[in-house]
């Protein structure tokens, strides 16, 4: 069964990660909890992939031999429910899958900004990678709902109102929709498991909500030379509850997500105001003309504010097929294009310090001219406007090891910087793994006790976070 | 006058929920409390809850009276604001005012009142004023205004004018509107040296038997010559009679009582002048507690399975006294109302009254300051209240502290404002 | 005693002399049986030893360091709203955190705010309107804790619709442990509110669950908070006579009270309106509590119900009722919200009910401000059952179930409600039910008894029926009913344990320290007792419990720790 770790390695690979001992695919939880129980008994550490093909971020990552539990054949949709725009699904699920198996059921995936084609929706969602639709996240565990676990312990647990007495079928029988996330009782369950990187147990199925496909779609742009007018307008927006998918990027990152065949890279790139504004208005089933009428008159008031006009279209581009785009999974990372590697930094903070950073990470790219990199923004509003994803991409040419070691140190350091000045590494990836902790000394050892909790014996995913 | 033990089924009923420590609606997150006392003293016992729970634990035996516990009960003004505030949800259910009055007379029935106010209810019985001033000074500042002598005279209307008649700033103002109400043709008296305190005082320190002695006292002149009309210049007197007076069981005979307010802003025209920025401060006494107390004697009755009700029905008091007479007037004279954000049921009071500011100076001087804050925060040049004893406190307070707010009376204000000076 | 003595000489060197206190006229308040409604049992029960009133998260840490050096136990209590005793250990200390009540910052182009334990939710949202913003507030009303709600409770209310909940609307806090050690998540000590969690695990979640801790994993003394958009101007104006005071209802905003014949239809109507996103605030109130919401007191809500004079909305025919609130940022968007409502509540099947401009302007005002939901708890036993959270799919079955209780409670002489049923309900984030019925009874030993069974039967009723994991359970019941939840009562166990291995901080509403017997059987037990046979078991064991409650007598001042 064993299988090259190419197959599981990450973007950046370290070279120090070790193969596997052996690979396992299960198919159902039953198999999940025998192994962990087996892995617990003979000490042997466990790495977990849900997602498949190779990943742009974290990959193989234990310099210690461990037993490889990969979920991606566990594809199983249990139930989609277009009232309650639900689906249950099992960890190996993609967003193309799913958006498949919604589509009759008139919903979508909510979905990061162009998700790689063998991305596992529970994955992405456990990560708290940043969905693009603003208004629809009130809490950082949407969009999940309740869920089965294995913790490290071997124990199955239903999370959330999965928990209730009862199969799931019992409770999809009864009307119960897994739409509570929370617990149960007084453990947040879910939430802990979000952005523990898998160390603490194997979520077999979840609950995610999903976005209703709308009646009527309309994207728009708003460009500006400076960054500061479109974030007052991403505000009042997000005040307002008003558009769904909604970002900020620079001329050089949206230019990566708009550029296609017929375009090169650079030419749409230099035809770009230097921000851009994406926002899409998405009208529900009820008098779906009036509101995205209304919704249109309101964010060209609100553009008109700052002297700007929202368009359909820029530089020959339609905005609607830059959704369409969004809405697809691609087979090719955009941000690779023209072949050219990238290192990319990203962190949480709120919109209007977010200028700050950009001149900061600005001085520090251009200050290192014998290195010449390109530097994309990309600044992603979260829940509801209350703080926003901040990532930076350091793209460089592919064929240059020295570049690209340039490329490393420069996004180390600058993460050094970002997170001194205020940035919030939530999500600590190796290289910032260390430093993300070093800045929150006093939860470590309660992170630690957490982790001796569900995972006794130190089995999963051993490397990650502070274990 | 209900004694704790009648009160017990209301004390114990206290849900301990801090509804009482809020004014009901906020209006501003600064000045969101309503009672002084907790605003001084910090500790949940300081609150109207606070105190039932108190009242309780002594009423079952279960806490002894010690300086704590008398700080709690007398850091404070009884000014009402935790009773209206209960009230806005619970209405008769709790009624932490009464419980108050109740703790506070079985404080007294106990021997355990603290000496600044046996003192004061010292005086009273000694000279029937709280200062301990002669009884013939009463009269002083009527020595020379010629007007009828109540209860030797009949009138139509007695002016009562109370503690003003101690204060000789107030004596223009007081001679004025003896003049008004003179130059609107009233036949007035007034009782001069021989006006009585009503016993308002009395009631709120827990002398409950002074203050029906008093009370009584004032009866008898009104039986003796009953006019049709009582207009009470001092606001405490006004609470007495609203307030006071049927919580003894005592009953005012077939007189109109009116605050002078509210028969000036009916008979009241003034010049006009530039326009000025002021606040008005309610005074508890002719808001809060200006309302007419009704008695009740009767049983809680369960209706619809669960809910006690009160039977036979009666009014409850949700403070509403006066409030409009004064913004009237002022208004008459062309002054420009910038209300604090706690007004009228929901005023902070300034912790002068009940003889909190004898007891504990430092409780009355926190209130005094809290509510010059507030009145600051307006932007207006003057605060103004129909309360002579707010006025003096307050003043004394902007003054020692250096605020840049003036402090008036309303009769004051008004006199100066109509340019009808004496 | 000699300890106690040391320890609040240890509590006076860190809060100064005045704010630490031993005696009994304080130590009285903080072991009062409050609650809400009319709480039946002795009134004293545990005297704490002392109570301590610190004003820094470094003083707090200090007192809990000091109390875990004392050996003694330590329960906070922010506003103190619904605190049942307060302090529940005799000889225990009581952290009263009143003197942090700041509102450190209102955050308005990121909608929240950062605020101290006794910031009360009536001044916060004064603070958050000036900026266009307003805040959750929960039943209790604007006298509770945001903070508390959020960190330790459930943390539910009547705005849900367009306010969320406020374990949702937590970001940053920061954490006094309970052996004193002060630790931030989501924060990295700068000033930094703004993220709800990280880095890595969402530790949040080991101390604040679907429920909170209830204080049983040490005091949070700082929270970033959600606040959400207001367009009705930087301060509420008034309407009415007080008490009935109303909110005059402005521009960018209708108010609404559709009513449907079946929980079907309401239900079915409540999908399209949540789906649609139009309603600030969507409140569903038994009748009998929206003519106490319009009454000044009890007599003049008996007198209406004897004169007929109630108005429409608080009759019994018209109990599958809302209350909507939209609230519009623009002329057109309002144009829109109204459409929708009149369209969606036509289409199936309800009719909109003529509500007294007087009356709507108090229905209103209680919708923005929670002001008036503690009405419904007037000298009455008040409780409540069921607390279910999920789909909408849930409504009917939430309604039939409490009216067979209130039905089998009635039949047995008592009554647990005004009217067939007390369900509250509203669409959490205008997405999910949330409704619990609750409970009015006299004030009584055998109205009480009828409370405790039909709560204890409306959680059983929720397992057997599947209607999504019971809210309120704490204390003891975890251990009762958590075991069918995926044995979550356990992991509450470790949990305590691990964190505070001393038992410092007051277990009382979060798990007992051990398993009780009666827990251990009760799998058992509950097959016997929610059967024909047993329901009467069940009565005589509530009623046991009641006469127990009733008959109990104050503890006297001094328990030694």
């Amino acid at each position: 069964m064993a299988a090259p770790i190419a197959a599981y390695a990450g973007a950046h690979a370290t070279g120090s990660e070790a193969e596997p001992l052996a690979v396992h695919k299960p198919q159902d939880v039953e198999q999940i909890q025998a192994l962990i129980k087996r892995c617990r008994a003979a000490k042997t550490p466990i790495t977990t992939f849900s997602s498949s093909g190779p990943g742009r971020r974290r990959g193989a990552t234990s310099s210690r031999k461990s037993v490889f539990l990969d979920l991606s054949a566990m594809k199983r949709v249990f139930h989609i429910d277009a009232q309650d725009a639900v689906a249950v699904i099992e960890p190996g699920v993609t967003f193309a899958e799913l958006d498949a198996a919604l589509a009759p059921h008139g919903l979508r995936t909510f979905k990061p900004l162009a998700p790689r084609p063998g991305k596992s929706v529970i994955a992405s969602y456990l990560e708290r990678e940043p969905i693009l639709n603003v208004k629809e996240q009130w809490d950082v565990l949407d969009p999940l709902g309740a869920a089965e676990v294995v913790f490290g312990t071997g124990e199955t647990f239903h999370t959330g109102s999965a928990a209730a007495p009862g199969t799931m079928d019992e409770h999809w029988r009864a009307g119960m929709r897994y739409l509570t996330a929370m617990g149960p009782v007084g453990t947040d369950f879910m939430r802990v498991l979000q952005g523990a990187q898998g160390t603490l147990g194997v979520v077999t199925w979840a609950a995610v909500f999903c976005e209703r496909r709308p009646t009527i779609e309309k994207s728009y742009f708003i460009g500006a030379e400076e960054i500061e007018p479109l974030i007052q307008i991403c505000s009042e927006l997000n005040y307002r509850r008003l558009g769904g998918a909604m970002f900020i990027m620079d001329r050089s990152e949206m230019a990566l997500l708009m550029v296609d065949a017929a375009n090169s890279y650079q030419d749409v790139a230099d035809q770009l105001p230097a921000w851009v504004l994406f926002v899409s208005l998405a009208a529900a089933a009820e008098f779906p003309q009036d509101q995205i009428s209304y919704e249109a008159a309101d964010l060209a008031a609100i553009a008109a504010k700052q002297d700007l006009m929202p368009v359909t279209s820029l530089r020959g581009v339609a905005a609607d097929d830059v959704r369409t785009r969004l809405e697809t999974s691609s087979s090719h990372d955009h941000r690779a294009a023209a072949g050219r590697a990238y290192r990319e930094l990203f962190f949480l903070t709120q919109i209007d310090r977010a200028p700050g950073f950009i001149a900061r990470v600005k001085a520090r790219v251009q200050s290192g001219a014998s290195t010449p990199m390109r530097l994309g923004v990309y600044l992603q509003p979260r829940l509801q406007g209350r703080n926003c994803h901040l990532e930076f991409t350091l793209g460089y040419g592919a064929a240059a090891p020295r570049v690209a070691q340039m490329a490393a140190l420069t996004a180390t350091a600058l993460a050094e910087e970002c997170a001194k000045a205020g940035g919030l590494f939530s999500r600590p990836y190796a290289p910032w793994t260390k430093m993300a902790f070093e800045n929150h000394q006093a939860l470590v050892p309660f992170l630690r006790h957490t982790k001796q909790m569900f995972d006794p014996d130190g089995i999963l995913n051993p490397g990650r976070l502070c274990f | 006058m209900q004694h704790l033990q009648e009160r017990a089924g209301y004390l114990e009923a206290c849900t301990r929920c801090s509804g009482c420590k809020w004014v009901p609606n906020i209006e501003s997150d600064e000045f969101a409390q309503i009672c002084p006392s907790v605003h001084y003293g910090k500790f949940h016992p300081y609150s109207g809850g606070g105190k039932m729970i108190n009242a309780y634990a002594l009423l079952k035996g279960l806490i002894n009276y010690d300086d704590a516990l008398i700080d709690t009960i007398y850091s404070c003004s009884n000014c009402g604001g935790c009773d209206v505030a209960c009230k806005a949800n619970f209405g008769d259910a709790y009624e932490p005012l009464a419980a108050l009055y109740a703790l506070r007379q079985q404080v007294v029935a106990d021997g355990q009142l603290p000496e600044p106010l046996k003192r004061l209810l010292a005086n009273l019985r000694a000279t029937g004023n709280r200062f301990g001033y002669p009884p013939a000074s009463r009269g002083r500042w009527c020595a020379t205004v010629d007007v009828k002598r109540w209860p030797d005279q009949a009138a139509d209307t007695v002016l009562y004018v109370g503690d003003l008649a101690f204060d000789e700033g107030a004596w223009p103002q007081l001679r004025d509107v003896i003049r008004r109400l003179g130059a609107a043709g009233v036949d007035v008296a007034i009782a001069g040296e021989n006006e009585v305190d009503l016993g308002g005082l009395a009631f709120d320190i827990g002398d409950g038997g002074q203050a029906r002695d008093l009370a009584e006292a004032f009866l008898r002149q009104v039986q003796g010559c009953p006019p049709r009309r009582l207009i009470i210049c001092d606001d405490q007197a006004f609470a007495a009679v609203r307030n006071v007076f049927p919580r003894l069981g005592l009953v005012m005979p077939n007189v109109e009582t009116l605050h002078l307010t509210e028969w000036l802003s009916g008979n009241f025209t003034g010049a006009a002048r530039e326009r000025q920025r002021v606040t008005y401060h309610d005074s508890c006494r002719l808001g809060r507690l200006g309302e007419a107390v009704q008695p009740w004697r009767g049983n809680w009755e369960v209706h619809e399975h669960y809910l006690k009700v009160r039977t036979p029905p009666v009014h409850t008091n949700f403070g509403a006294g006066v409030y409009d007479a004064p913004r009237h007037l002022l208004t008459a004279v062309n002054a420009e109302i910038v209300e604090m954000p706690r007004n009228r049921e929901s005023a902070f009071c300034c912790g002068n009254g009940g003889g909190a500011k004898e007891f504990n100076p430092d409780f009355a001087r926190s209130a005094g300051r809290e509510r010059l804050r507030e009145a600051c925060s307006t932007g207006a040049e003057l605060l103004i209240s129909s309360c002579g004893g707010c006025v003096g406190h307050l003043k004394q307070i902007a003054e020692e502290d250096g605020l840049g707010i003036g402090v008036i009376s309303l009769m004051d204000y008004l006199r100066q404002r109509s340019g009808e000076q004496q | 005693m000699s300890t106690i003595n040391e320890a609040l000489g240890a509590f006076r060197a860190i809060v100064g002399q005045e704010f630490a206190r031993a005696d009994v006229a304080t130590l009285s308040n903080y072991c009062w049986n409050g609650g809400v409604g009319a709480v039946p049992g002795p009134k004293f029960k545990a005297w704490p030893a002392a109570v301590v009133m610190p004003q820094s998260t470094e003083e707090v840490a200090a007192v809990v360091k000091a109390c875990v050096r004392f050996g003694l136990n330590y329960r906070a209590v922010s506003t103190g709203n619904g605190a049942m005793y307060v302090n529940q250990k005799p000889g225990g200390i009581v952290i009263d955190l009143a003197r942090m009540n700041r509102i450190v910052k209102i955050d308005p182009l990121n909608q929240m705010a950062v605020i101290e334990p006794y910031a009360t939710a009536g001044r916060l949202q004064a603070a958050a309107m000036r900026h266009g913003l307003t805040c959750h507030i929960i039943g209790a009303g604007p006298g509770h804790s945001p903070l508390a709600s959020a960190t330790s409770m459930l943390g539910i209310g009547i705005t849900g619709a367009s306010t969320g909940q406020n374990a949702r609307n937590l970001l940053a806090l920061e954490w006094v442990t309970p052996e004193g050690e002060i630790v931030r998540i989501g924060s990295d000590g700068a000033d930094n509110w703004f993220s709800e969690e990280g880095p890595g695990i969402g530790f949040r979640g080991m101390v604040r669950g679907y429920v909170g801790a209830h204080g049983a994993l040490g005091v949070f003394t700082r929270i970033g908070y959600k606040l959400y958009p207001w367009t009705g101007g930087p301060k509420l104006q008034k309407t009415g006579v007080f008490p009935q005071t109303g909110w005059p209802i402005g521009e960018n905003f209708r108010f609404y009270a559709p009513v449907w014949d079946t929980a079907e239809q309401q239900a079915a109507a409540t999908f399209r309106l949540n789906q649609a996103g139009v309603c600030f605030a969507m409140l569903r109130m038994p009748p009998a509590h929206v003519a106490l919401s319009l009454s000044r007191d009890t007599i003049d809500h008996a007198q209406a119900h004897r004169t007929g004079t109630l108005p429409e909305i608080a009759c019994g025919e018209t109990r599958f009722c809302w209350q909507i609130l939209t609230m519009g940022h623009s002329t057109a968007q309002v144009a829109f919200q109204e459409k929708t409502v009149r369209h969606i509540v036509s289409a199936t099947g309800g009719r909109f009910l003529e509500v007294a401009p007087e009356h709507a302007e108090i229905l209103a005002r209680g919708l923005v401000t929670s002001q008036y939901v503690a009405r419904v708890s007037r000298i009455a036993v008040a409780a409540t059952s069921y607390g279910v959270a999920e789909s909408w799919n849930l409504w009917p079955e939430a309604v039939r179930a409490a009216e067979t209780l209130v039905a089998a409670s009635r039949k047995a002489g008592e009554a647990c409600t005004e009217g067939t049923e007390g369900h509250w309900a509203w669409p959490t984030e205008s997405r999910q039910l949330w409704t619990e019925s609750v409970l009015s009874s006299s004030p009584d030993e055998k109205g009480y008894a009828a409370t405790l069974s039909a709560f204890i039967r409306s959680i059983h009723e929720m397992q057997k029926n599947k209607m999504g994991v019971a809210a309120f359970i704490a204390g003891p019941v975890v251990d009762l009913f958590g075991q069918r939840y995926s044995r979550a009562n356990s992991w509450m166990r470790r949990i305590k344990v691990r964190f505070d291995p001393g038992n410092h901080a007051d277990d009382t509403f979060y798990i007992p320290s051990k398993q009780s017997i009666v827990s251990k059987l009760w799998p058992v037990i509950s097959k016997i007792l929610f059967t024909r046979f047993g329901e009467k078991l069940l009565a005589g064991a509530m009623r046991g419990a009641a006469k127990a409650t009733f008959q109990g007598k104050s503890a006297r001042p001094g328990g030694a720790p």
